[in-house]
């Protein structure tokens, strides 16, 4: 049940929160330990608020050999961000994403969630 | 693929994710519009959204099937839209093949990528819409099922299944039939049964893409495999990082549920309930018991095996763990019965496989031939090798198998027939079927670095040898790509690989050198050639 509840205060909170994950405690009498322990060990369970708007690079196999590494730095730049840093610039972060499966179209983006192809710089 | 009846045309969209990355849709959208804006009388063309049509990299795709004759299209834009509606209303006229408009968007069925395919677990992927059970019911959904409880005990399915010789295709190759015999031959209790789609190798889509495509075949497999071993509940674990194949199955459960299709109403009296369960972003959860560890809404740790999930499982019940694909195997699998299934590919390892194969290749996309097919038929014959590719290898240097557990075969043996067996020989592994093609720009002194670094990063934590090993090898291999590592560090690297590969809890650990191990038996120039010259007192 944990990880489902943890979903769905994501969803509705945009990440979880210490306050968030306290009141998942309580809620499932569960220890608040577990409850971090839980949060903290899956990649997709945000623990920071995240930027309005995300820019993801799939790091899949096929992604990296057609450049997703060029791609990455050419964002960073771009965007004045750095990789993998939560707070980004107030506005865009950009995250390295692990593979999603749509290694035919690499290098792919994500931007805000929605794949896209692209082309390595 | 099954042709539409002469007098409507039928437009399958492929509505999978690589299309809809590729624009699938816009298109979509244009289409309808298009399709409401028609006037002419006669019976409309109807668009139908459907599951993966295999050529990812032409996406998006869109067949057009008319008077028995089916066209498929690709590199389409909203542009291409009116030219796409007057070849399926034109009336009179021949098939629709030939259109200035479209001239560079045809696609040959004829090519070997197509027609060297085997479609068996992809059968009705494609023709049927994902959405709708009416549809999946016209397509044969749930009628083996059906059959099953009407005439066979669950032994005799067991028996089917042992016969067919099927193995699972997550990865490991296990008889599928001898698991659900250790299942269903433990001591009297409640058993369930678990279809595990956390498929996190890199290069590897196919459950992805059965998923998205044919959701209720996966279900009917799960049913069939609860009736055989005993089990009255399931879960389908699917990661998070596929949101498409999620919202698919989560409509296909709920459609099943709401039409009473396994509530044990029917023959036999047979009540099964499957419930989804999503991941949140944790390679480690592809391990069975890591991934009983996530369903029960823990940690994805994995534990000590014996005693086996099949044993010993969720709330200690015996656990029938089965692939996305050995699921999605089993409707055609029984409809052909098992001596024919097992008279496909290599006596000991029959059927067919799925491939996703991505990399330095011209045709990209979704493959499914019998096992032992050859690796040179597949990637160079169907898949056309690597674009303006050279030589008998057609420019060729590696082929990656198997992901980060895998490693990488040598164009010098792409002859080899692909199946478990060969290719653990051959120091690879098959894993779930991702087939990532190199060409000779690829060091791979840094594809094993790049997969030795993602291994540290989704190791669980709880097992020293993984957990510490892999980031000191991670380190050892980013000190040799740049240049920093002397033969001393390499020997180093080799030992200390060793020490991982064997005293690793679970196979992530276990499997974490193999990219290193297999670069380092058919490649070692790359390796040697990046070296520190050794001093002039050391020579």
């Amino acid at each position: 049940m944990l990880i489902e509840v943890l979903h769905q205060r994501q969803q509705q909170h945009g990440h979880l929160s210490r306050d968030t994950l306290a009141a998942v405690a309580r809620q499932l009498q569960l220890p608040p330990a577990e409850v971090y322990g839980v949060a903290s060990f899956y990649h997709l369970f945000r623990l920071q608020p995240p930027t309005p708007h995300r820019c993801g690079i799939c790091f899949g196999t096929a992604c990296v050999l057609r450049g997703a590494a060029a791609l990455a730095a050419d964002q960073e730049q771009r965007l004045g961000v750095r990789r993998d840093d939560p707070a980004g610039d107030g506005v865009w972060s950009l995250e390295t994403i692990s593979c999603i499966g749509a290694c035919a179209l690499a290098p792919v983006l994500l931007i805000d969630g929605v794949p896209q192809r692209t082309v390595a710089p | 693929m099954t042709p539409a009846e002469p007098s409507a045309v039928l437009l399958r969209l492929c509505d999978a994710s690589g299309c809809r990355a590729a624009g699938a849709t816009a298109l979509a959208g244009a289409l309808a519009a298009g399709l409401e804006g028609l006037t002419s009388g006669g019976p409309p063309p109807r668009l139908k959204p459907v599951g993966c049509l295999r050529l990812c990299s032409r996406g998006p795709l869109l067949a057009v099937d008319r008077d028995g004759i089916s066209t498929l299209y690709g590199g389409l834009s909203p542009a291409q839209m009116p030219a796409l509606l007057a070849l399926a209303c034109g009336r009179g006229e021949p098939a629709p093949i030939r259109s200035a408009a479209l001239a560079g968007h045809v696609v040959d069925h004829r090519q070997p990528f197509f027609a060297l395919q085997r479609p068996l677990v992809l059968e009705t992927c494609g023709c049927v819409d994902p959405t709708d059970l009416d549809d999946a019911l016209a397509h044969g959904a749930y009628r083996q099922l059906q059959r099953l409880l009407a005439t066979a005990t669950p032994a005799q399915v067991r028996a089917e299944v042992r016969r067919s010789g099927l193995r699972g295709r997550g990865g490991a190759g296990y008889p599928t039939g001898l698991k659900w015999e250790t299942v269903a031959l433990q001591p009297p209790g409640p058993r369930l049964v678990v279809a595990n789609g956390d498929e996190g190798d890199p290069g590897a889509f196919m459950d992805r893409s059965i998923l998205e495509g044919d959701p209720h075949r996966l279900i009917e497999g799960l049913a069939i495999a609860a009736y055989a071993v005993g089990a009255r509940q399931g879960y389908i674990y699917v990661r998070a990082e596929y949101p498409l194949a999620i919202a698919r199955l989560r409509r296909a459960l709920d459609q099943v549920r709401d039409r009473g299709l396994l509530a044990g109403t029917g023959a036999g009296s047979f009540a099964f309930t499957p419930e989804l369960r999503v991941g949140a972003g944790a390679y480690v959860c592809g391990e069975e018991t890591a991934l009983l560890a996530s369903i029960a809404g823990g940690r994805g740790i994995p534990r000590q095996r014996p005693p086996f999930p099949a044993q010993e499982g969720l709330g200690g019940c015996p656990t029938l763990i089965n692939n996305i694909e050995t699921l999605a195997a089993l409707p055609a699998l029984l409809r052909m019965g098992g001596d024919a299934h097992a008279a496909i590919g290599p006596p000991t390892c029959p059927g067919t496989k799925v491939f996703s194969i991505s990399g330095a290749v011209v045709h990209t996309g979704l493959v499914e031939v019998p096992m032992g097919t050859s690796l040179r038929t597949v990637v160079l014959t169907m898949a056309g090798g690597v674009p303006d590719g050279t030589g008998s290898d057609g420019g060729i240097k590696a082929v990656q198998t198997g992901g980060p557990s895998g490693g990488c075969l040598p164009a010098s043996l792409l002859d080899t027939g692909i199946d478990y067996d060969v290719l653990r020989v051959l120091g690879s592994s098959l894993g779930s079927g991702g087939l990532v093609v190199l060409d000779h720009r690829c060091a791979m002194p840094e594809l094993a670095r790049q997969f030795m670094a993602f291994c540290a990063g989704e190791s669980c934590g709880k097992c020293v040898p993984c957990r510490a090993g892999t980031v000191q090898l991670a380190d050892l291999l980013d000190q040799l790509v740049q240049g920093r590592a002397s033969a001393a560090d390499l020997e180093r690297l080799v030992q200390l690989a060793e020490v991982v590969q064997r005293t690793s809890l679970c196979g992530l650990g276990q499997t974490a050198p193999n990219p290193l191990f297999s670069t380092l038996r058919h490649f070692r120039g790359d390796y040697l050639e990046r070296l520190q010259p050794l001093a002039p007192w050391q020579s």
